[in-house]
């Protein structure tokens, strides 16, 4: 979107690992787990490595904040954290109710951390569309 | 808050891209500076007096109530 610097660098190099981490992770826990069996304090480690690369997603944004010199840009990056932290909750809130009360499926809790994604996403197309970004090198 | 920001950059002929360079910081800032968007903090609106040697209220305006 904007111009790239240091900060959205690190940002993406960061991204990168945590995803390969992940998808590793979640790989290996599917294979051993579910078709291997393994079982115990194993597979409890296993099965927590993609949550904490989950985690890792909000710290390396939290990072992007901090360590984002340019006062305009890093605004831009709390108000899309706002966003999809606002989204991402309320999305939870609704369908918690409505799961409690047998309306909808039940959907498992590491889909919210996802929602809360999305909503940087969404919060990302906003302050493009509302012009947050004029100026930037297309 | 008004700003001459353009004005002074005109006069100069600076663009935006010339400006931020300058000033370390995106265009996209310099931009939402310049057309009112954002209010720039006390040390970037000093950071930006001192480039175009002036004080901050002869760049920065304030807004009539």
């Amino acid at each position: 979107m904007g111009e790239m610097n240091a900060a959205h660098k690190r940002y993406l190099i960061r991204l990168a690992v945590v995803m390969t981490v992940y998808l590793g992770s979640l790989f290996l826990a599917e294979w051993l787990i579910e078709d291997r069996g393994v079982t115990g304090a194993p597979a409890y480690a296993l099965a927590s490595v993609p949550g904490l690369m989950v985690a890792a997603i909000f710290w390396l944004f939290s990072r992007l904040i901090i360590e984002e010199q340019d006062e305009y840009v890093r605004l831009i990056y709390v108000r899309q954290s706002l966003i999809a932290t606002g989204f991402a909750m309320s999305l939870a809130g609704v369908w918690g109710f409505l799961e409690t009360y047998k309306l909808i499926f039940h959907l498992p809790a590491f889909w919210w951390p996802v929602m809360w994604c999305l909503g940087l996403v969404i919060g990302g197309a906003y302050h493009w569309a509302t012009g947050w970004y004029r100026g930037a090198r297309a | 808050m008004k700003n001459r920001l353009k004005v002074l950059r005109a006069e100069r002929d600076w663009t935006q891209g010339d400006l931020a360079d300058a000033l370390k910081i995106s265009r996209q800032s310099v931009n939402a500076i310049e057309t009112g968007r954002y209010d720039p903090s006390l040390p970037l609106a000093f950071q930006i007096a001192d480039l175009f040697e002036m004080t901050i209220e002869q760049v920065f305006l304030k807004d009539e109530a």
